[in-house]
């Protein structure tokens, strides 16, 4: 049966590049959107289709109305906040066939404790030493002799983010003392907002490396698994500053990045796919959706960072523009559970950059960041081949005013980084402020950056490898003088 | 105008102390200079103040800079309009006018710098200037701070990672908000950069744009190993280097001659002759760094190496100790950069052109009897460009100093 009124749940960036991908359905689906605010972006898209706006809380109650308004024959959920707060339950409980997860599921990226103790209870590979705290003296007492240590919220909260410390200088150990406890501070204070999980902090060991992001479709049975994706999560050019939602991402040429080998990639895929049936096994219920796995090449080899129960953003739009397929036949096909049936293929030869334009205040000001006017030339951009997402931003009057986050994300295609990124700095000119600073990364996806990347992949790949020759892949020995050693098991 | 060394640093979160970062930045700075600086920006203004041991850094802050210079000049606290600017930078003499120029206006100068600031409204800025003769690199550890500074081996004492080295002609400007590279030239100039910074001013730990000092030493040895192939080679016992950069010379030096390497001239304590202007304190310097183990010297040829000879006070100092103290039979002398004959007019602190050595004795048979050496050899400008194209080095070099 053809299903041609969607209800995509969402209003950033990600559901607008999903909101196109779907339009461009040979079935020409009617899309209607749950929004908190009109994205400006979305609100083509539905017009276009001759769908509806409606514009709710993106929990179980505005799912619960759109529902009633639209009488959808598919519901999309883009965002993990909507899935922690019910929508998919409540879309599946009115019997709409829904895609993305319901809460039970949705824990592997909203409970980090749990993902790591999944990982470690179903000796899924990529996984780290770790620690959750519900007290955080007690963590910053833990941490005075942890080493090398990455402190992250125990939920996922908003922006906060994780901070890494590393000890390898022991001099520097006194410096850091400080940094270290008022992170701890920070990240517990950003989760005891939240009633739904018990813990505040967890503590990991610290790695370093190349990161990448592998995001996959399931229906619960099968997989297809899409390109990967690189994010770039400092928000400064040069990989400098603080972590933030990911200023742009890259793919390419084709369905592959030149830092990682395959075997990397598919050793990824296949820990996602292990993750999906541990966690179904777990918790019960059939995954449909989207599990992204955020990796790093690490001396242990691929490591996973964070799950997502949903797209990336930005890494859904390299991943969108590589996939030649129906979208809407496929997410059909996955709430139906006959994914395996699905043909797709990705793009050859194209690499895809996006990049994000936010305003200055972005990440850790966003009073600053705020309802900033922002001019984009939208007939330039589509001129010079560019696709626009439109992100934190609303229109007012005829003018778009900025909501605090990355306001718009631009992407473009090209047969090498050097085109795609001539390309996308040229669109993103045509966005500016004229009451305010806007910035974005002027280094990603540059030929320069690429080759960083292969050099930094190619040290960590000699260690891993080294490693893994010498039976150390799946083991850890920590020797103290004076004490017995500790012996890691990652097998 | 003069040699410095400079580091600095910005946190993006809270908790920081920078001057216990700062404080060990500064020891892979001292081989700049003796005069250590450091200015910390705190909730209530900079505070700033001259070090008396590289050690004792106790102001703390959220940002910070550090600096090892051989002159009082190179560093201070400028107020630019409403804006205090603390400052340190190597090169050409500025004004505090120019200062505030480049790090208020973005505006660049007339001059060949580096130049390093830190701005009561939390900033943290750098630039370098067009002509690219000195390298500027910026760095980061974790999300947490952002570093900038002359020398990367300072970014990587203090666990930082070296992100990408600044254009000439451009300015680096960092604050908690916003990460910013800002060309501020119109005109493009054929970056050409100093030798001497790979010869002897950066550590052979540091990269210069990129490229290892390191491995341009190795390269430079081995033509200085050439020159000496033949005659002066076949009447030598052993090499020796002069402490500290002499070291890698003399080691690849030996390598190439098939000639043993000898430890034989120990440190007292490490400090930089070649910058420290006053005669005397430089005598003194000289002594700290050359006792000689006299069991392996007595009766040898020598061959002694060192990376530079300007005034030719320390090599004359060793070789006099060499022959007086150790009583080594003959010493010759290779030289891993060529004849100096020019103060450098770009700010790289030496001794005026009238006090150079070579500006004096013109050739070399008139020069050893000055040092009281058995023989100098020298690496050309040739060797110079050569040993830079093997390390990959794409730059011109600036050839000035060895201009006549």
């Amino acid at each position: 049966m053809l299903k041609d009124e969607v209800l995509i749940v969402g209003d950033g960036a990600r559901e607008h590049a999903i909101a196109v991908k779907l339009a461009d359905s040979v079935h020409e689906p009617r899309i209607h959107a749950l929004m908190t605010h009109r994205n400006p972006g979305i609100e083509s898209i539905v017009r276009q289709t001759g769908g509806r706006v409606i514009i709710s809380s993106l929990d179980a109650k505005g799912v619960a109305k759109a529902i009633n308004e639209v009488n959808p024959d598919i519901v999309v959920i883009g965002p993990e906040e909507s899935q922690f707060a019910g929508a998919a339950d409540k879309a599946i409980e009115m019997g709409v066939p829904t895609f993305g997860v319901p809460r039970r599921l949705a824990v592997i990226e909203q409970n980090k404790a749990f993902a790591r103790e999944l990982m470690w209870k179903h000796k899924i590979p990529g996984r780290l030493a770790f620690r959750a705290f519900k007290d955080a003296g007690d963590a910053v007492e833990y941490i005075k002799n942890a080493g090398s240590v990455a402190i992250k919220p125990a939920r996922q909260a908003g922006g906060k983010g994780v901070r890494v410390f590393w000890e390898n200088l022991a001099y520097l150990r006194d410096a850091m003392g400080m940094a270290k406890a008022s992170q701890v501070i920070d990240a517990a204070r950003s989760v005891s907002k939240y009633s739904d999980i018990e813990d505040l902090i967890i503590i990991e060991e610290a790695v370093t490396g190349v990161e990448y992001t592998v995001q996959v479709i399931t229906d619960g049975y099968s997989i297809i698994a899409l390109p990967p994706i690189q994010d770039h999560p400092h928000a400064f050019d040069y990989d400098v500053g603080p972590e933030c939602g990911g200023m742009g991402s890259i793919v390419g040429p084709g369905p592959r990045l030149p830092f990682l080998l395959d075997d990397e990639y598919w050793e990824s895929v296949d820990i996602v796919k292990r993750t999906i049936e541990a966690l179904q096994r777990e918790v019960g219920g059939r995954y449909v959706g989207v599990l992204s796995g955020q990796f790093m090449l690490t001396t242990y080899g691929p490591t996973l960072i964070e799950y997502y129960s949903r797209f990336g953003d930005p890494e859904v739009t390299n991943a969108l523009a590589l996939l030649e397929a129906d979208l809407l036949e496929l997410i059909e096909a996955a709430v139906e559970g006959r994914l395996s049936s699905v043909k797709y293929s990705f793009r050859d030869n194209t690499v895809a950059i996006t990049k994000a334009v936010a305003p200055v205040g972005y990440p850790h000001n966003r009073d600053m960041a705020i309802n900033r006017t922002i001019t984009i030339n939208e007939s330039a951009i589509a001129k010079l081949g560019c696709s626009l997402f439109y992100g934190s931003i609303e229109r007012i009057n005829g003018a778009y005013r900025t909501l605090g986050s990355r306001a718009v994300e631009v992407m473009a295609l090209g047969n090498t980084y050097q085109d795609a990124y001539s390309t996308v700095e040229r669109c993103v000119s045509q966005v500016s402020s004229p009451d305010w600073q806007l910035f974005h990364r002027l280094d990603i996806g540059s030929p320069e950056l690429v080759s960083r990347r292969i050099a930094e992949a190619e040290t960590i790949r000699q260690v891993y490898t080294w490693r893994r020759l010498h039976g150390l892949g799946k083991v850890r020995v920590d020797w103290v003088p004076g004490r017995e050693p500790i012996v890691y098991d990652y097998s | 105008m003069g040699t410095a060394g400079f580091l600095g640093v910005l946190s993006f979160h809270d908790g920081w102390d920078v001057g216990k970062v700062l404080k060990y930045g500064l020891l892979a700075l001292r081989h700049r200079g003796e005069t250590h600086w450091v200015s910390v920006l705190t909730n209530s203004g900079l505070a700033a103040k001259k070090l008396d041991e590289v050690g004792d850094i106790d102001v703390n802050g959220w940002a910070g800079i550090a600096c090892s210079t051989t002159d009082d000049s190179l560093f201070g606290v400028v107020k630019c309009g409403d804006v205090d600017v603390a400052y340190c930078y190597e090169g050409q003499g500025i004004s505090e006018g120019e200062v505030c120029d480049i790090v208020l206006n973005g505006r660049a100068i007339e001059k060949s710098l580096t130049l390093l600031a830190l701005t009561s409204n939390g900033r943290l800025v750098g630039y370098r200037s067009v002509d690219g003769r000195r390298t500027l690199a910026l760095g980061a550890y974790g999300f947490d701070l952002a570093y900038i500074s002359n020398e990367t081996a300072a970014i990587n004492a203090v666990g930082g990672a070296v992100r990408t080295f600044i254009r000439p002609g451009s300015v680096i400007d960092i604050s908690r908000y916003v990460v910013r590279e800002t060309r501020v030239v119109n005109h493009v100039e054929n970056p050409r950069l100093c030798p001497l910074e790979l010869i002897y001013l950066s550590r052979a730990d540091s990269e210069v744009n990129g490229y290892s000092v390191y491995a341009f030493r190795k390269a430079l040895a081995r033509r200085l190993a050439t020159r000496l192939r033949g005659k002066t080679a076949r009447d030598v016992d052993i090499v020796i280097g002069v402490p500290d950069t002499g070291i890698i010379y003399a080691l690849k030096v030996g390598e190439a001659l098939g000639k043993p390497v000898e430890l034989a001239l120990m440190n007292i304590e490490r400090r930089r002759s070649a910058l420290i202007d006053e005669a005397t304190m430089r005598q003194a310097t000289v002594h700290l760094k050359i006792t000689p183990v006299v069991k392996e010297l007595r009766g040898k040829r020598v061959l002694l190496i060192d990376d530079s000879l300007l005034s030719g006070l320390t090599i004359k100092e060793v070789s006099q100790v060499l022959r007086h103290r150790a009583g080594v039979k003959e010493v010759h002398v290779g030289i891993a950069s060529p004849r100096i004959t020019k103060s450098c007019p770009y700010g790289v602190t030496m001794p005026p052109t009238e006090m150079l050595l070579t500006r004096v004795f013109h050739i070399d048979e008139e020069l050893i009897k000055v040092l009281e050496v058995d023989s100098i050899t020298w690496v050309s400008i040739d060797d110079l460009v050569n040993a830079a194209r093997e390390t990959g080095i794409m730059e011109e070099l600036c050839l000035e100093c060895f201009l006549r």
